[in-house]
């Protein structure tokens, strides 16, 4: 009996611990608004235990008088508490102070302190600062890279601070970190030694060292700062900062930020016993002494968080309220972030976005949607993790199974995905409701877009940006490579004229097949249905004709012996870069009888182009009228929040967000691509190459206006999307290895290719 | 003295069998909620689109009937079937003799060939790379006596990779059972024949093959069950696209879940269900009429 007993009251515990945790969980799942479902609350309707308040931001206009005349910006506090921002009016060296006034109206000023001195100088100016002493100086690169500091008490005449050692430095030891302690001291960062020394303000000598963390930054005032006898700074393996007590050199207290592989944002005091740290993750504030770090401005819903803005300075206000100074492609803007308690801490109303890999296009939309929405939160998830860990497939496998179940993301980015599968099994909604009134009043691209309206006229993903595949370079060489046949035949005719310049390194077999596969992909694949073992030997063999005629190698060359530091550069600055770039091969073709491949992706990226064109001879042609999408993007038909998912795909095709040109592609706006042809760059770029042991310097001056509009108007006539399938290709540049080894003849390699295809294709 | 209660016969099984449920009852609930609900949810799907809006009746059925790539997955996979399990049975059968005839190092040669099951799939797949690749440890050792390389992976002897990989990974298991089989004869049987004056031969014809029978059929049911799980290693060696050789159902599946073709996926999962489970029943029928007999 007692055996029973225990048995049963055993049972009970066991069956009462499984199914413990699924009821709480259903409660959870009922009360938390998730994607796909509608979960529109108005304010009224909110519950009352939704928290309230957060900080909303707001552009603040800038003073008339700089539009599109100012070449450098600052915004500070000066002593007498005023907001003001120093501008340098069109490389005059006329420089105007626009003092803030609540009503958010500027006064102009002079600012002689600035035009007397540094106005009449040749250089740069790399910094305007308030000092602790109450006083405004400013930083001055000459032409010889030695800085100047120029101070000013009552802003009319400024003096030079005399410091033997900065104005005696030279090349190896230049200085990147200036402020100017209450005391009138003046602290100093030097780049590459790695120390902050602090000088004396009467005489300049030295009084104390203090060790630098290693950030690879030339420009560390932004994680610099000075409160009465207190540096902040950053600690020795960058990852946080320190705080050192200026008169007994000793650290008084360190901060480690939460998540950070390495600091990149403005750090400051914030009264005595708080700092506060400003990076796209947003605003925080932290203890002295602690380790919690409150967030007061959240990222992500705001201004600081969008990719590609550079943050240039905060100003406190002085009602608990923040100024921010940033650039957007070039533009000059300022925030101001002030806390409104009515407004829900967190968003009520969410929409998802999901794609396999970030786009910063895509990015920045949401960032800017969500400031035009403040009652939207976007969040925008991919399926980037660290390298190795997963497939795409993996990746697509598990957004499939949200799909069958009726969920998934709101909005899709639909690159890397089975797009062709998702419309036949109905996933995606149609967005001809929205797209054919943009298309019919000429804001959109016909060209591009009409690319994707099936028979009917119905859309249901279409790219956000495109990029322009060009050959550049002799005529003749450009028309060979737009075809196998022609190219065999050119390159097997021209054994000894290598048609691309390698620019000191070898091409491999592969790099080759990977441009020439997406110049002839159409003539390769066809329609698709099946693969043409004829075309795909004819493919590898034109490939190996080329290859031969550029002395390509199977194998990649070895890197050579480097540092680990010079790895890590390299890896860095190389790696993710060339790893997604489909279309780009061959140096600058300086040469007669040579050509170069490359994507345009932004006005940037036309300056050698063109310079190959004006100073050299050379042509400019697109390819078989590719253009190459990306931002692919389209609704998921079981969203709950489609008309809201579809006011985001309008917004993010609009003019005011297709305007920006960061390098991610071209517009698919029309107004926007009409508005890139008068775009003005001023600065020149130049690069220098190996030719035959000989090293070639090639400079090149902006694009003119004619340039810019010649070129737009060969994007314009692009009307055939390079859209590749990612199995095809795999299959075709894995299976061609043995054939270029010479393990394997073309047909051999043509039949495994063909074989593995036609599965593909059959399933 | 107290009072005992007294059961009839029929309460005390029903009695059993309850307790035999609710014991079972976590189990099953567990392998219900994963297994058979899902499988359930499949044969649904096998009758509607892709997404689960219309029905569609056998039209996914007939498309997978047709379909050139169901048609090329089944053959390899019935193919490596025909050729891996009869293999199998036979090679850890005679294994499993031989290790019983020797006394103490019986248990080496046991441990040996259980190895291969305890290494991870993932140290497998990087093993047959080092042996299989075009430049792996095979193609040099070919080298030697002026072999061309052969790229082992990929073409017709892709396929006789992945059954040495099978019968490697699987033979230790096997003789297990195998041995397990053969420990439970009773050695009285084999007295016995030896009185009468049988040899060695007619001993393991006449007694040890038919008192094996049962085990024939567990063990070809285990190591049907683990044939399937092949397709780890044929995945991770050669993606989702291998050599046709190789091209099995377990492949064409992933792949049209990636294409969302659910609807194809599930039919195909249903008629090979259907397949296999005919095809036990019928061997399981049979095994219980030759033991009757």
């Amino acid at each position: 009996m007692k055996k029973k007993w225990i048995s049963i009251i055993m049972a009970i515990a066991l069956i009462a611990g499984m199914t413990s945790g699924c009821g709480k969980k259903a409660e959870d799942n009922n009360n938390q608004p998730s994607a796909g479902e509608n979960n529109t609350q108005t304010q009224s309707g909110q519950d009352e235990n939704v928290p309230m308040g957060r900080y909303v931001e707001q552009q603040l206009a800038l003073p008339k008088q700089m539009e599109g005349e100012s070449t450098w910006t600052t915004f500070l506090e000066d002593a007498q508490g005023r907001k003001v921002l120093y501008a340098e009016l069109g490389g005059t060296g006329t420089y105007k102070g626009y003092v803030l006034s609540d009503d958010g109206t500027w006064a102009e000023e002079d600012a002689p302190w600035l035009t007397n001195t540094i106005g009449k100088m040749k250089g740069y100016l790399r910094r305007v600062e308030k000092g602790d002493d109450g006083s405004l100086f400013a930083v001055f690169f000459d032409d010889n890279y030695t800085a100047h500091i120029f101070k000013t008490i009552d802003g009319e005449n400024a003096e030079e601070i005399n410091i033997p050692e900065l104005a005696s430095g030279g090349m190896e030891r230049i200085s990147c970190g200036w402020k100017i302690m209450e005391s009138g001291d003046i602290l100093i960062a030097y780049m590459q030694q790695q120390e902050l020394v602090l000088y004396s303000g009467a005489d300049g000598s030295e009084l104390k060292k203090f060790k630098l963390g290693k950030s690879g930054l030339d420009d560390v005032n932004d994680l610099l700062d000075v409160e009465g006898n207190r540096i902040l700074t950053l600690n020795e393996d960058a990852k946080g900062f320190v705080v050192y007590d200026a008169d007994t050199g000793q650290q008084v207290d360190s901060i480690l930020l939460e998540e950070q592989d390495y600091v990149d944002g403005i750090m400051r005091f914030s009264g005595t016993q708080e700092y506060l740290y400003l990076d796209p993750v947003g605003l925080r504030h932290m203890q002295a002494g602690g380790t919690i770090q409150e967030t007061v401005i959240d990222g992500s819903l705001c201004s600081v968080g969008i990719p590609g803005i550079a943050i240039t300075n905060i100003v406190v206000g002085d009602n608990d309220d923040y100024y921010v100074l940033y650039k957007d492609d070039q533009s000059v803007q300022l925030a101001h972030y002030v806390y409104d308690a009515n407004v829900a801490t967190v968003p009520s109303v969410k929409l998802s976005i999901y794609g396999l890999e970030a786009n910063d296009v895509i990015a920045r939309a949401v960032g800017k949607y969500q400031i035009n929405n403040p009652d939207v939160q976007v969040s925008y998830t991919t399926a980037e993790t660290d390298e190795g860990a997963s497939t795409t497939s993996d990746y697509i496998r598990a957004l499939n199974t949200e799909l069958l179940s009726g969920k998934g993301a709101d909005i899709l980015v639909l690159d890397g995905l089975p797009v062709d599968s998702y419309i036949e099994k109905g996933v995606l909604a149609d967005l001809s409701d929205i797209l054919k009134p943009m298309l019919e009043s000429g804001e959109l691209l016909e060209n591009i877009i009409n690319c994707y309206a099936d028979q009917d006229g119905r859309m249901y993903g279409i790219p956000a940006r495109f990029s322009v595949p060009i050959l550049v370079g002799d005529e003749d060489v450009m028309k060979a490579m737009s075809g196998l046949d022609t190219l065999k035949q050119y390159a097997e005719g021209h054994p000894d004229t290598p048609f691309m310049l390698t620019g000191g390194k070898t091409f491999t077999y592969e790099e080759l097949a990977k441009l020439l596969l997406s110049i002839n992909y159409q003539e390769i694949v066809g329609d698709g249905s099946k693969l043409d073992q004829e075309s795909v030997v004819k493919f590898l063999d034109t490939v190996q004709s080329a290859g031969n005629a550029l002395g390509a190698t199977v194998e990649p060359e070895p890197i050579p012996p480097l540092t680990e530091e010079e790895m890590k550069e390299w890896i860095a600055s190389a790696s993710p870069y060339w790893a997604k770039m489909n279309f780009h091969m061959g140096d600058y073709p300086v040469l007669d009888h040579s050509a170069a491949a490359d994507e345009m992706k932004g006005i940037d990226d036309l300056y050698i182009p063109t310079t190959m064109v004006s100073d050299y001879g050379k042509s400019i042609s697109t390819v078989n009228g590719l253009f190459i999408p990306s931002g692919m993007i389209g609704v998921n038909s079981a969203s709950g929040q489609s008309d809201l998912a579809k006011d985001f795909v309008k917004f993010l095709l609009s003019e005011e967000e297709q305007n920006t040109d960061l390098g991610n592609g071209f517009p698919v706006n029309a107004k926007s691509l009409d508005s890139w042809c008068t775009k003005v760059l001023e600065y020149s770029t130049g690069a220098s190459m190996q030719i035959n042991g000989e090293t070639i310097y090639v400079s090149a001056d902006a694009p003119t206006k004619e340039e810019i509009t010649s070129f737009i108007d060969m994007a314009r006539e692009l009307r055939v999307p390079l859209n590749m399938d990612r199995v095809f290709k795999e299959m075709i540049l894995d299976e061609s290895k043995a054939f270029f080894a010479g393990s394997a003849s073309a047909e051999k390699a043509a039949d495994a290719i063909c074989k593995k295809a036609n599965t593909y294709q059959a399933e | 003295m107290p009072y005992a209660r007294k059961q009839t016969p029929i309460r005390r099984n029903k009695n059993t069998a309850v307790k035999a449920y609710l014991f079972l009852a976590p189990s099953l609930l567990g392998v219900a909620a994963f297994v058979l609900i899902p499988f359930l949810d499949v044969i649904r799907r096998s009758f509607y689109e892709a997404m689960g809006g219309r029905f569609v009746g056998l039209k996914n059925y007939q498309t997978v009937l047709t379909n050139e790539a169901f048609h090329q997955a089944a053959f390899n996979t019935g193919r490596f079937l025909l050729t891996c399990i009869p293999l199998l049975l036979l090679l850890s059968f005679l294994v499993a003799l031989c290790i019983q005839g020797l006394c103490g190092s019986g248990e080496w040669f046991k441990t040996i060939f259980l190895t291969p099951m305890a290494i991870p799939v993932a140290s497998i797949v990087l093993l047959w790379q080092l042996m299989f690749d075009e430049k792996g440890y095979l193609n040099q050792i070919t080298a030697v006596f002026h072999m061309s390389p052969v790229d082992w992976m990929n073409g017709a002897t892709a396929f006789y990779v992945l059954v040495f990989s099978y019968l490697w990974k699987n033979i230790g298991y096997d003789i297990i059972l195998w041995l397990a089989g053969l420990n439970g004869i009773s050695p009285a049987l084999y007295e016995a024949a030896r009185v009468d004056g049988a040899g060695r031969w007619q001993c393991f014809r006449y007694i040890t093959l038919p008192e094996l029978r049962p085990t024939v059929f567990l063990i070809g049911v285990l190591s049907f069950v683990n044939s399937f799980k092949v397709f780890r290693e044929a995945y991770l060696i050669a993606g989702d696209y291998p050599d046709s050789s190789i091209y099995m159902l377990q492949h064409l599946f992933n792949n049209w879940f990636v294409s969302l073709d659910i609807q194809k996926m599930s039919a195909a999962a249903v008629l090979t269900a259907l397949v296999i489970t005919t095809f036990l029943l019928v061997v399981q029928h049979r095994n219980e009429r030759n033991a009757e007999d």
